[in-house]
């Protein structure tokens, strides 16, 4: 039940509900000479009473949209296996590439991290946003009585639970192959997932719709995307070799505060920006 | 719309460039005097700051008229964003050519991940998104509107970029802002007339560039105006 709730689709429906309409049709029947029933005059009155529906919060509509995207995804679990495979084949691949001895773990391994998460991103947004294309999809939920604002988040949050789970796959494989200890790192790493994830949902769900709304597909949105997100990718990689040197949580608040203002800078900006880039 | 006809101000800024880019060349090879260590390879620096400079004000333009875009649709907008991308992205690969040729003299490698460095690679690399978006998607109403989001969101994030990459690692030297070496005083006004050229050569590569996308969005509307009135046929 609560999972339902989360997921919103009931929800949807109680909420979107069509009013109650009554039609009364009149009709003065009379018979012909043959005894045939002709209706002579007929009318109809239509009696649409729309019950005043408190329009739903801020909150359910973001819940209702992210509900979807997770709905679909748990259906099919196409977004997190493929580019979730993906993420685990950069990482086995750059291990391959760059381990290099002993020092490896500090060095490589946190650049082995976020490379891996952002390539993967990028593959998880094209497809999330090409679903939107199949169908004209999108269209229907530019429609539907949600505010611009509430579609941003909701699709940005469904963007960055695809994005959390490839980092929780990505991460650990990482400990395994270089060797440091995950134990040790993972309230950190947690801290520094969830923040690179917040900047990468955000800036990936503005200009994934750029995907459904132009002609530019995947190749541009990952030209448009990288360079943007390069900052909080490198602010994130330079916090995580810090942490690995050693250097305790509570002496990084610098590079959390960083990736805490790419975060803001994303967020505000796609969510005053995302209503007028949709609108036609 | 209709073009100002007797208009003189962009010919004037065509001779005054010219004329400001060849004294400045004169004055930066013949004038100033030979560095003593880095030798005639220190002449580069003339440019290299200049150009740095003249890619912010690229930015910079490109900034302004993608706010002015999503404020007020307008051609004229988009045109001086679009022209202001072009610039940022001509004087970016003059920095980028320019830098790791003095680095190797100086510093004997072409290039380290020094915060300034790093800083105007990932900004070249936003404007040249911003280019290929605009070449690769066509100029439609949409297009034109991401794009101006990835000029704006481009540009907010310059000054936290500065910011962040002194973090992240920093040799590069600091010869003019504060707490600099400092330059001798027979280099500096050569230094200015660079700084002069390229302020007038980032202005008219704006400006001339903006006057064509102009051209281009009207001649598309009077195509159109033309295809709606039955004259012509659809390419």
């Amino acid at each position: 039940m609560v999972l339902c709730w989360l997921l919103g689709a009931p929800r949807a429906r109680r909420v979107f509900a069509p009013p109650n309409d009554h039609v009364a049709i009149h009709r003065d029947v009379s018979c012909d000479d043959r005894g045939v029933k002709v209706v002579v005059n007929e009318t109809h009155t239509a009696t649409i009473t729309t019950t005043a529906r408190r329009a739903p919060s801020w909150v359910a509509q973001v819940l209702v949209v992210a509900g979807k995207d997770v709905a679909i995804e748990l259906a099919t679990g196409e977004v997190v296996a493929t580019s979730g495979f993906f993420a685990v084949l950069v990482v086995v691949l750059a291990s391959l590439a760059f381990y290099a001895g002993p020092e490896a773990p500090e060095r490589v391994a946190p650049g082995v991290i976020w490379l891996s998460v952002a390539f993967a991103a990028v593959l998880a947004l094209s497809r999330a946003w090409a679903r939107e294309r199949e169908e004209r999809a999108f269209e229907g939920l530019v429609v539907s009585p949600i505010s611009r604002s509430a579609l941003f988040a909701g699709k940005a949050i469904g963007v960055m639970a695809f994005t959390l789970v490839v980092e929780a796959m990505v991460i650990p494989l990482t400990a395994l192959l270089f060797g440091f200890d995950l134990v040790k790192f993972a309230p950190a790493l947690a801290l520094f997932a969830v923040l690179a994830a917040i900047g990468i949902a955000a800036t990936g769900t503005l200009f994934g719709v750029m995907t459904v709304r132009t002609r530019a597909r995947d190749l541009v949105l990952a030209a448009v995307l990288l360079p943007l997100l390069a900052p909080t990718l490198g602010t994130a990689v330079a916090a995580t070799r810090e942490l690995f040197g050693g250097v305790p949580l509570h002496d990084l608040g610098d590079y959390v505060l960083l990736l805490l203002v790419f975060d803001g800078v994303f967020v505000i900006g796609g969510m005053g920006l995302f209503g007028a880039l949709i609108e036609t | 719309m209709t073009p100002k006809r007797h208009s003189y101000a962009l010919p004037i800024l065509i001779v005054l460039s010219a004329v400001t880019v060849v004294t400045a060349i004169q004055a930066i090879f013949l004038q100033a005097p030979v560095e003593s260590t880095m030798g005639i390879v220190q002449k580069i620096f003339y440019f290299h700051v200049p150009a740095a400079y003249a890619m912010y004000l690229g930015a910079l333009a490109c900034f302004g008229g993608s706010v002015g875009f999503l404020l007020h649709p307008s051609d004229r907008a988009d045109a001086i964003a679009k022209a202001g991308a072009q610039a940022a992205v001509t004087f970016g690969l003059i920095v980028l050519v320019t830098g790791p040729l003095w680095a190797a003299k100086a510093w004997g490698r072409y290039w380290t991940w020094d915060p300034r460095l790093t800083t105007s690679l990932l900004s070249v690399l936003v404007y040249v998104a911003y280019t290929l978006l605009r070449a690769f998607t066509g100029d439609g109403e949409a297009e034109r509107k991401f794009s101006a989001a990835l000029g704006v969101l481009g540009a907010a994030n310059l000054p936290i970029i500065h910011y962040s990459v002194q973090k992240w690692s920093g040799q590069h030297p600091r010869v003019i802002s504060q707490g600099g070496g400092g330059l001798a005083p027979a280099m500096k006004p050569s230094l200015a007339l660079g700084f002069l050229a390229f302020t007038l050569l980032a202005i008219l590569i704006v400006w001339s560039r903006a006057r064509i996308e102009l051209a281009a969005a009207r001649l598309r509307h009077l195509e159109e105006e033309a295809l709606d009135a039955g004259l012509g046929e659809e390419s």
